[in-house]
Parts: C-alpha cells; structure tokens; sequence
C-alpha cells in the first residue's frame, strides 16, 4: 500500500501551530488526524469540537499523504458552540476531499457555523448536485448564496475550501483551489452591506453535517481567523498560494 | 513562508516570485546596481504600519483610510491600496527622514496600478510647503507619469509620455525615480518608457517639513491606485539612472512580471 511507504514525517506538514498558519493567526486551528473523540483545537484558545454520531477517524485522503476525520452521514459531525463572528470579519479554510460519489441526499457541510434551520450562518457546504457553496445570513432577512455549478465529487482530489467574510469591504468571497490544480479555483463574491450580526445564541461551529447539511466529505484541517487581519480582497489566494495548493 | 501542502503531496514546490527582503537582495534584483536603503511591501496585516523590509528603520504608518491585502502583481502577491477622498496614505513618522539637501542623490522604486485617472502623486515627499520632490499619475495627456522636483518657483519634471493607465486596464507597472545630484538630472523610467533627463542644477536643496509617504501624501485628494513594494535608494543613484531600463526589466524578470 502507497500509504505505508510515506514517512510518517510528511503526516505532519498541514499547519499543526498558529505560527506555521500563513497570513494570519488563528482563533481555532483543527486537524483531522485524530484517533477518536473531540477534534482539538491546536491554536490554544479552547475551542475544541465535540463529536455527534460515528465519524470515522484517521482516513487516508486521496493521495494518502493527509488522514481524515470521516463524516459519511448527516448524523456524523464535530461541533462546539465557539467562535462567534457577529458583526466582525472572519475566515473559514477547510481542506477535505468528498467521499459520496453516488447521489447526495443532504447538503453535504465542510466548515463553518449555523444553527437549527439555518437561519444565521456562515458556512461552506455543497448542492445534493456536489457543487461548492457557500451561505450566509445574518439575524435578520438577509441572506447571500455563493456558487458554482460544478460537480467537485467527480474531480478527483483535495480541496482547500475558504470562506472570507470582509466587513470592511462588505463582501464575502470564497475560494475552493483543487489540490490537483488541474483546473483553476473556483471563485465567488458577493455583497453584504446591510448584514447584521451573523449570530443569535444558538449557533454552533461545525465540521461536517449538522441540522439541515449532510455528510459526506472527510476533513484533513481547518482552521478559523476573525478580526481585521481576515480583511482585504487578495487575502484568499495569498492563502491558497502559501500554503502551497496554488 | 515554506509551501507546506504541497510538501505534504511530496510535489516540489513551485516556483514562486516574491520581492527582495534586504538591500544585498535588493540590488541582486536591480542587476547588481545601487545602494538600497529602505523597502516596503504591500502585504503587510490588515491595520498595520508597513515596515521597512530592508532594515533601513523607516516603517510607513498608516494616514486615514487605505486599504490592506488587495490582490497583487502576481499570483500570491497582495498590495496595498488607495481609494478614498481623504488622502489615505502610508507615511514616515519623521520629515527628516529622507530629506535632500541641494547635493542628495535619491531613487524611487515602486509597482503600481492604477485604477482611475487622476493628477495624483503617489510616492514621494511633497507637501503643501515651497520644495517638493514626488512621482505623479497625470490624466492629460492621458496616463503619463511624470516624476518632479521643486523649488519654488523653479520647478523641474521628468515626463514618461506613455499611457499606464491603459483604459482602467489595471496593469501593473514598475516606476524608476532618479534624482541624480552626481550629473545633475532628473530622470524617470518605467516598464513602457522613460523620460529624456532633465537638468536640475539650478534647483538647491529640497528640506522640507512633511513625511515621506506612498499613496496620496498630505495635498492630494482621491488616488484610486494599489502599489505591492516600493523602496528607495540613496546610493548609485548615478548607475541606477544611467542603466534605468535595464533595472526594469531585471526586476520585473525577478519579481513576477516579464
């Protein structure tokens, strides 16, 4: 097997310390390498994610050089009702890859935070279709959904998915870069003037489903930035490009 | 920062463009010519003052409202930006920094774009004060860049007549400012051109009371314009403006763009 002639070593690349996190210091940094249990949270500021149902642990990703927190269900996710971004800039950046091939029967959810219903949210997810969105909705009536209208399920690799929401500009964009950069990322913006706090009390951070998202992905790392530093419209692919996926 | 996915894939990194970090690399970049003394680039954190990459003890503070993290000159790059009507600049916390007296050689170096057509300084040390010297965006003839000095009344400018506004085509360009004390011209050079060198031995010294800054400095109004790095030189002045052309082209190879 591929996977076992890998030094363990290379295992260990992802960003594991907020010093190793490019552009930005986070306020939660997450790895998918864990052996069973909560998913913790390496940034040091305790906002570690709990597990609902059977995720499945230490997956090898496709090209077996990351592992992988499994979330094959709608009642498989981690989530910890942490890192509100009410009326501040935030960044989400998830790497995973999708592990349903066939027909979806949720919206499968990466990263982000919602609440029963989705009613405030700032989440990365994907169409029954596997193409890549993204929603936010504030705690009033407004709401911006980003997409494109490709199924990912059939690309065949790694994915670095980012969320930016920039309260300065009033905009959020996200950025979804292919490991195999065989094609180019897929690129989204959209307006959020007028938005209120993205946060009403009962909202939870979570990797994978929850409420109304499904399952279907496995996450190798993540990680959340908010404040000002998250601002500026070159921020994503200077993310991407750091890290080594563009 | 290393390329940490990419190493998790077992892929050689790839090739990345990235701007110098020090004077030695700095004139690596320039074709082995002149004597670098600060530097700036544009990627600097949200809210925060750009620092002087080059060790030259001169960080650039933030006046008003600009902007952070735009997208750069190359995939990757960030810049900073200008849009407002309130002279959003990035200025040195001293007047005295980079004063010239009647004998001082000085270069600018910068990576700019611009986004509207405006008469608008965007680099420099000029000020609502009798001598100035800065680089300026001109709307008529339309995008031409000229670099001047003054000493009122006697003024001096160096006109590149090409258009680097191109439309709102938002290219970037490489501008080279030379003040060269030792020959006694003025001479600007840019990636589309340069200007004939302009005899400046009839005007003395340009000490004056405001900071040096990138952006729209303190007399301006509205630059709609990005710069990702800028730097200044202090020596060779004479080389540097002697072989303007050649140290665009060899940066632009080094830095991003051909």
């Amino acid at each position: 097997m591929i996977g076992s002639l890998i030094p363990s070593s290379r295992l260990r690349d992802l960003p594991r310390t907020p010093a190793e996190v490019p552009l930005l210091t986070p306020a939660a940094l997450y790895r998918g390498d864990g052996s069973a249990g909560n998913i913790v949270d390496l940034s040091g500021n305790g906002n570690h994610l709990v597990p609902t149902g059977t995720p499945s642990y230490r997956r090898r990703t496709l090209g077996q050089r990351m592992l992988a927190v499994d979330y094959p269900t709608a009642a498989d996710f981690h989530s910890a009702a942490v890192l509100p971004f009410g009326t501040s800039s935030a960044f989400v950046a998830a790497i995973f890859e999708t592990t349903n091939l066939g027909a979806l029967s949720a919206l499968p959810a990466v990263a982000g935070r919602s609440d029963p219903g989705a009613n405030d949210t700032a989440l990365l997810y994907m169409q029954t279709t596997g193409w890549p969105t993204a929603l936010i909705r504030d705690s009033g009536t407004n709401s911006l959904l980003l997409g494109d209208a490709i199924d990912i399920r059939t690309r065949d690799t790694v994915w670095l998915a980012q969320l930016q929401i920039d309260r300065n500009a009033a905009v959020a964009r996200y950025r979804w870069s292919p490991f195999n950069r065989k094609f180019a990322p897929f690129v989204q913006s959209g307006s959020i003037a007028g938005f209120a706090t993205l946060d009403s009390g009962d909202e939870v951070f979570h990797t994978g489903g929850f409420d109304a998202f499904g399952g279907g992905i496995a996450l190798a790392w993540c990680m959340v930035a908010t404040g000002v530093q998250c601002q500026g419209a070159g921020l994503l692919q200077a993310f991407a490009v750091e890290m080594g996926v563009e | 920062m290393r390329p940490l996915i990419g190493r998790a894939l077992g892929r050689a990194p790839k090739p990345r463009s990235r701007y110098p970090l020090s004077p030695a690399e700095m004139r690596a970049a320039c074709g082995g010519r002149g004597v670098w003394a600060s530097g700036w680039l544009g990627r600097a954190a949200w809210g925060t003052a750009l620092a002087d990459a080059f060790g030259g003890g001169v960080p650039l503070s933030a006046l008003n409202t600009p902007r952070w993290r735009d997208p750069g000159a190359y995939p990757g790059d960030l810049a900073v930006g200008f849009d407002s009507g309130s002279s959003d600049s990035f200025q040195a916390a001293s007047s005295t920094s980079y004063d010239l007296g009647a004998s001082t050689s000085i270069a600018m170096y910068a990576r700019v774009r611009f986004s509207s057509l405006l008469n608008r300084n965007f680099m420099g040390k000029q000020g609502p004060v009798a001598r100035n010297w800065a680089c300026q965006l001109q709307s008529g003839p339309v995008g031409q860049i000229i670099g001047y000095i003054e000493d009122t009344p006697q003024t001096v400018a160096a006109t590149v007549t090409q258009d680097h506004w191109q439309g709102g085509a938002g290219n970037w360009h490489d501008i080279l400012w030379c003040l060269d004390r030792v020959n006694q011209f003025l001479q600007v050079f840019t990636d589309l051109g340069q200007s004939t060198a302009m005899d400046v031995s009839a005007i003395g010294t340009l000490t004056n009371a405001v900071p040096f800054y990138l952006g729209a400095g303190t007399s301006s109004t509205t630059l709609d314009a990005q710069i990702a790095f800028a730097a200044l030189a202090t020596g060779e002045v004479d080389v540097l403006r002697l072989n303007g052309a050649a140290v665009i082209t060899a940066f632009r190879a080094l830095t991003g763009l051909v």
